[in-house]
């Protein structure tokens, strides 16, 4: 760590030519080798030990009890019967889902970028709350809506329909709901960031419409791509939608039988590790190919300084109207029902003092994954920062993170979940059933992401501010204190922030880990789904939205409140 | 023969009027250049031209069709038979070179689009580049492209949007010097924008100068450089001052004394007047300059020695106004010392003092 901050310039050098100078020296190069020790001691606890352990378990069933005999057994039984079964559904799962999402995701995009629609800016607000949206908060909605106690239990027509809900067509819908923002945002990037001048010159040359047409899809087709890859590849690591649609109605998915795996009896880490790179091999490709086809796309900005956006299309009154109700349409139908589906659960017939006595759980179950949530996003920041910084920085170490973050983000959080099962249930490792190991599950699979949006801030801090700032009489304490803070500081406090969202709403790692009579939000949430208690399980799921987005709220308020103007304006870049 | 007739037209984008009833004509076989700061409307005019924009006013014809006229017809831009190169090349980026130039070609129904965009290439001097991607080529090699692109499909009218503005200054010189004779050498018409004088004047036939959606000035390259019509249009194209000047009776008070009037003031009115020169005007003591030239002996202050290229110039303060002037290296007096300086009365320009802008009318532009 502290070799991270002095190439950071955080740490203060000396001067060699004198004897002190020399001794500072000396000092200062065994505290770097042992924060060089404590980050890489860092590296294998949280990521490299549980990983390789476990996934390396699949040709050696016995590697962590020091049996190094290799097999093949457990990948001959993950390719037959329930695992190669799960593998298939997740495989066409996935492709339909990215097959659905991208028109819809492209159309969003095209109505906000290129059509002069009245209240387009209301498109990214609900793509936003729709990406924040929990999965298995979707999923759940359903299950409420499709309840004989839901809100359509009145229509008994309505209800049956509903009944299609719980199963693969619900999964497909929502998981296309859940990866729809991920295209938008990728074809809204590439609508917003072409030239107008590459369609004017194809007019200005007679090329006819259908030429026209032919190159736009051709300028978009890298971001088509790169969209389709995304939502193809999060549809295949998605475990809370299967984990609540799908284990209601007996469809499964690669990553449930990897839980199932580890979660039955009895344990099967082997078959559970082969079932993972069996998963890997479907979302690697997908991953590749999104970044070849992003390289490419960057090969292809050829654009000089003067960038004049294309005109939007002007849409009739007619086509306003049109495109605004199907857009209230998908959002009633993405956020509102769902939503809706539980408050009706949630108070149904049921009085005050009966929803005041079934609440203490509740809260036990928010407040467990608040507190959780608030120190590891914490040490989720601290470590993600010298990463990014690190990675905005040329060369080779660099390079080898940006790769390893990369794969990081490719895998699925059950896999890594059942990686420190397997670790840290071992009698040289027994944190299996406390808080810590969930927190260290919480922190390793919250830096990727984290670390990714650090990235373009830290890439976008010169490194000669900080010199001009030295240059100009700063210390370094003075040039970490008001260079690097303030042009950060919003950076830092919206990824801290987004970290703690994610780990309070996390399911696969809390699922597997939680310790026993603690379960975080997300286990409470499925249990008391699991045992049809669905008046609880629709006040947790309301209660749990309220109390985090309250939170999240307060915290905008402090920052604000507390932070100098000009930090705030410098850090929303 | 006029190619492209221009009249009264306007265009305002909300509240903003970027042309004011512009009207001129361009000729068949002319470059004619505008140029003009940013926000003058060059931009605008081009736009209109190449129907990316409607009139709100006015027409425009290309040869005897009318291709946009204020709530009349208008001529949806493929139809015009227009080539275009754009500021930022605008070219097809999942496209080789070649097809980039050999697909409007196809459109046209061309049996042997590849090899003249292939024969267009060579022209432009990127024959071996032909296969590749944008992506691999630089900036000028872009911009040859998209010049071979304009020109494969022997456009009736060339519109060129600032082409060079983004290459550096060898390039630019270069790449200008090549759009010239290729544009010459196929015998096509070209509109041409730029805010760079030295680009107008070395390339067109005829220049306009724009400003505030207004034509101040459309004439020849010389007659631009000899008589600017206001002294804006002195200053955009490199004329140094002002000097305050008092004529009065046939003689000149100017900042460095009473001197003769050059008869180009004879035109004028007693009174303030606003005194401009190009550099070209100013003489060292030892040049040859011809005997019968009214000439003014001034001093400057020698602010400092710049060596700009191969060459050296001075920065002087001849009267307040600061400028700089070429000179032979060995001549270059030190910085702080005074220099004796000739000015070429004859080459100097006068303005009343407050010279409103003006709009030019059809006949005085045709």
């Amino acid at each position: 760590m502290i070799a991270l901050l002095q190439a950071m310039n955080w740490l203060p050098g000396a001067d060699a030519s004198t004897a002190a100078g020399r001794r500072a020296a000396g000092l200062r190069h065994w505290v770097s080798r042992l924060g060089l020790l404590l980050a890489a001691a860092v590296f294998i606890a949280l990521w490299a030990y549980p990983l390789l352990g476990f996934l390396l378990s699949a040709w050696v069933p016995h590697l962590l009890q020091g049996d190094l005999r290799p097999t093949l057994a457990p990948l001959r039984h993950a390719v037959q019967g329930y695992e190669l079964h799960a593998l298939f559904n997740s495989l066409w799962v996935a492709l339909t889902v990215g097959t659905l999402a991208l028109p819809f995701g492209l159309w969003l995009a095209w109505l906000r970028e290129r059509t002069d629609l009245h209240g387009r800016g209301w498109i990214e607000a609900g793509v936003w709350l729709l990406l924040i949206f929990p999965d298995f908060f979707l999923a759940s909605g359903w299950m409420l809506l499709a309840a004989p106690i839901g809100p359509l239990a009145a229509w008994p027509a309505a209800l049956h329909a509903a009944q299609w809900l719980l199963g693969p067509v619900g999964i497909v819908i929502t998981l296309a709901l859940k990866v729809v923002p991920y295209v938008f945002l990728v074809a809204q990037g590439s609508l917003r960031h072409t030239s107008a001048a590459q369609q004017e010159a194809a007019r200005v040359h007679g090329l006819s419409r259908l030429w026209r047409l032919r190159l736009g899809l051709n300028a978009l087709l890298p971001a088509l791509a790169a969209g389709f890859a995304i939502a193809y590849a999060e549809s295949l690591r998605n475990f809370a939608v299967v984990a609540t649609l799908g284990a209601s109605s007996g469809f499964t998915m690669g990553t449930y039988a990897i839980y199932q795996a580890v979660n039955g009896m009895p344990l099967n880490f082997p078959l559970a590790a082969a079932t993972s790179w069996l998963l890997l091999g479907l979302v690697i490709p997908a991953l590749i190919l999104q970044h070849r086809v992003g390289q490419r796309a960057s090969q292809h900005q050829t654009l000089g300084a003067k960038h004049r956006p294309a005109a939007r299309v002007r849409l009739r009154a007619s086509h306003q109207l049109l495109h605004g109700v199907l857009l209230i349409a998908l959002g009633l139908f993405a956020l509102a029902l769902p939503t809706f589906a539980a408050l009706g659960v949630a108070w149904p017939k049921a009085g005050w003092m009966q929803i005041a006595a079934s609440l203490p759980p509740l809260l036990a179950a928010i407040g467990y994954s608040l507190q959780l949530a608030l120190v590891a996003a914490s040490l989720t920041v601290g470590i993600a920062l010298p990463i990014a910084w690190l990675i905005a920085r040329p060369g080779r170490v660099g390079r080898l993170l940006d790769v390893a973050l990369l794969a990081m983000m490719a895998l699925p959080l059950i896999v890594l979940a059942a990686a420190y099962l397997q670790a840290y249930n071992q009698p040289y490792a027994p944190l299996y059933g406390g808080s810590l190991l969930l927190g260290m599950a919480y922190v390793a699979l919250a830096v990727p992401a984290t670390s990714r949006v650090l990235m373009g801030p830290v890439a976008q801090l010169h490194r000669s501010l900080a010199d001009a700032a030295r240059v100009h009489g700063l210390s370094r304490w003075q040039t970490l204190r008001h260079i690097h803070l303030p042009l950060l500081s919003g950076a830092l406090f919206y990824g801290w922030l987004l970290a703690v969202l994610s780990i309070a709403f996390e399911l696969p790692a809390s699922e597997l880990l939680y310790p026993a009579g603690h379960p975080p939000l997300a286990v409470a949430l499925l249990q008391y789904a699991g045992g049809f208690q669905l008046h609880q399980q629709a006040r947790l799921q309301v209660l749990g939205m309220a109390v985090l987005l309250a939170f999240a709220l307060l915290a905008r308020w402090v920052y604000q409140r507390f932070t100098p103007v000009a930090w705030r304006q410098l850090g929303a870049h | 023969m006029t190619l492209l007739h221009i009249d009264s037209a306007r265009k305002r984008f909300g509240g903003t009027t970027a042309l004011h009833d512009l009207s001129l004509q361009l000729q068949e076989g002319e470059i004619l250049c505008l140029l003009g700061p940013s926000g003058s409307g060059k931009t605008t005019l081009l736009r209109l031209v190449a129907g990316l924009e409607r009139l709100d006013g006015g027409s425009m014809r290309l040869g005897a069709t009318v291709i946009d006229a204020a709530g009349g017809p208008f001529l949806p831009p493929e139809q015009r038979q227009l080539g275009m190169v754009f500021q930022d090349y605008a070219l097809w980026p999942h496209l080789s070179a070649l097809d980039n130039v050999a697909l409007p070609l196809h459109r046209l129904g061309c049996d042997k689009s590849r090899e003249q965009a292939r024969a267009m290439l060579a022209d432009v001097g990127l024959a071996d580049l032909a296969e590749r991607h944008p992506h691999a080529l630089s900036g000028g090699q872009q911009q040859r492209v998209a010049l071979a692109r304009a020109l494969a499909v022997r456009p009736r009218l060339l519109l060129c949007d600032e082409p060079l503005s983004n290459l550096d200054a060898g390039l630019r010189e270069e790449l200008r010097d090549l759009i010239g004779s290729v544009v010459r050498e196929h015998g096509i018409s070209a509109l041409y924008i730029t805010h760079d004088h030295r680009e107008a004047l070395a390339l067109a036939d005829r220049v306009g100068v724009m400003a505030q959606g207004r034509l101040l000035q459309l004439s020849s390259p010389r007659a631009l450089l000899r008589q600017p019509s206001t002294d804006f249009v002195a200053r955009f194209t490199g004329a140094h001052g002002p000097w305050p000047a008092q004529l009065r009776a046939g003689r000149l008070h100017a900042p460095w004394g009473e001197v003769c009037a050059p008869p180009q003031c004879k035109a004028l009115a007693d009174g303030p007047l606003c005194l401009y020169l190009r550099t070209t005007a100013l003489h060292l003591p030892h040049a040859r300059v011809n005997q019968d030239a009214l000439l003014w002996p001034v001093q400057a202050r020698v602010l400092s020695h710049l060596t700009v290229g191969e060459h050296t110039e001075l920065r002087i303060d001849l009267h307040g106004v600061t400028l700089r002037l070429p000179v032979p290296d060995d001549l270059a007096p030190a910085a702080g010392n005074t220099v004796s300086l000739r000015i070429a009365a004859e080459q100097t320009l006068f303005y009343p003092t407050m010279t409103p802008t003006r709009k030019t009318t059809t006949e005085e532009l045709t």
